[in-house]
């Protein structure tokens, strides 16, 4: 199932202009890190995804050009009585970068295959600690990725309880009119703990 | 703050569009209108779990998804809502199953969304 949403956000977007050039920073909980562009050294998921771009491509034309895949990497367990060590879920999704004040949005890998950027969430990790980047790496992925992402718009002026207010484009989100949200779909490859027995391609229901 | 823009009445199951076609023909508390956009606050998505139809399940008794979990983690503030078969059910970026599961015929449940 596809959502096409149209949203603006008018919160205020504070951005850090003080970047430091530390590899790592420290806060008070967090140690933060960056978005680390990557290579996939494991052959059958990239054969995998391979797969699901061109799939993906010949299904939905505006994948052709917008748009990325998705892997979230998560934690094993069983699947049909086969103990499983990690499971890869994949999609395609469309969604943008743009509010930095939920880093949970952003992947913690990144790398491209046959031309599509796809970005790699490791959610082993979520339940342990908090993920935060460095505001550098952040602005960095930004730019990479913002080719693949709906255009925005640029919103002057708005009308709200028969006032006309200025908009301050310093400070606000980025209007995508197009923006597409993809729920629903896609695979998950199971990875048996037994490296005897060979992944499992599973198309998602939900 | 989540704001989306005026709905075109009509979905297919694939695709819910809702590119702005004119002004809303009702009124919203905070609507903010501007360049040909309505933009309107909302607190709480919606969506269906079809398979369901035909796994013999409601819906909402396997843990959720992925991508609902994304859709969450990239929308905090929104309320977030499955319809299935039989049951309507919460979901967030933080917890592995459904919660708030409401069991009955989807006419009476879902005034139980908001």
């Amino acid at each position: 199932m596809k959502f096409r949403l149209t949203t603006i956000f008018l919160l205020t977007i504070l951005v850090n202009n003080s970047f430091s050039q530390k590899k790592i920073q420290l806060n008070e909980n967090n140690v933060k890190t960056a978005i680390r562009e990557i290579d996939i050294t494991n052959k059958f998921l990239v054969e995998e995804v391979k797969k699901i771009i061109k799939s993906k491509k010949n299904k939905d034309s505006v994948f052709k050009t917008k748009g990325y895949i998705r892997i979230n990497v998560k934690g094993g367990g069983v699947y049909n009585n086969i103990p499983i060590s990690y499971k890869y879920y994949i999609n395609n999704d469309y969604h943008s970068f743009d509010d930095i004040s939920n880093q949970d949005i952003f992947p913690d890998y990144y790398t491209f295959i046959n031309g599509k950027p796809i970005l790699i969430f490791s959610d082993v990790y979520d339940k342990i600690f908090k993920k935060t980047f460095l505001d550098e790496s952040i602005l960095s992925f930004q730019s990479i990725i913002e080719p693949y992402l709906f255009e925005k718009k640029e919103i002057d002026k708005v009308q709200f309880e028969n006032k006309e207010l200025v908009t301050n484009h310093r400070n606000k989100y980025p209007f995508r009119p197009k923006e597409l949200i993809q729920v629903h779909g896609g695979i998950t490859i199971y990875f048996p703990v037994d490296g005897g027995i060979m992944p499992i391609v599973v198309k998602n229901i939900y | 703050m989540f704001l989306l823009s005026a709905t075109k009445k009509g979905f297919s199951s694939k695709e819910i569009q809702t590119q702005a076609q004119g002004a809303p023909s009702e009124s919203y508390s905070g609507l903010i209108h501007s360049a040909g956009y309505y933009f309107i606050s909302v607190t709480a998505s919606v969506h269906t779990h079809t398979p369901d139809r035909s796994d013999g399940t409601n819906g909402v008794s396997h843990n959720v998804g992925a991508d609902d979990i994304q859709f969450a983690s990239n929308h905090p503030d929104l309320k977030n809502w499955i319809i299935g078969c039989g049951a309507v059910a919460q979901y967030n970026a933080t917890n592995s199953s459904f919660f708030n599961i409401n069991s009955g015929a989807i006419s009476s449940n879902c005034s139980l969304i908001q």
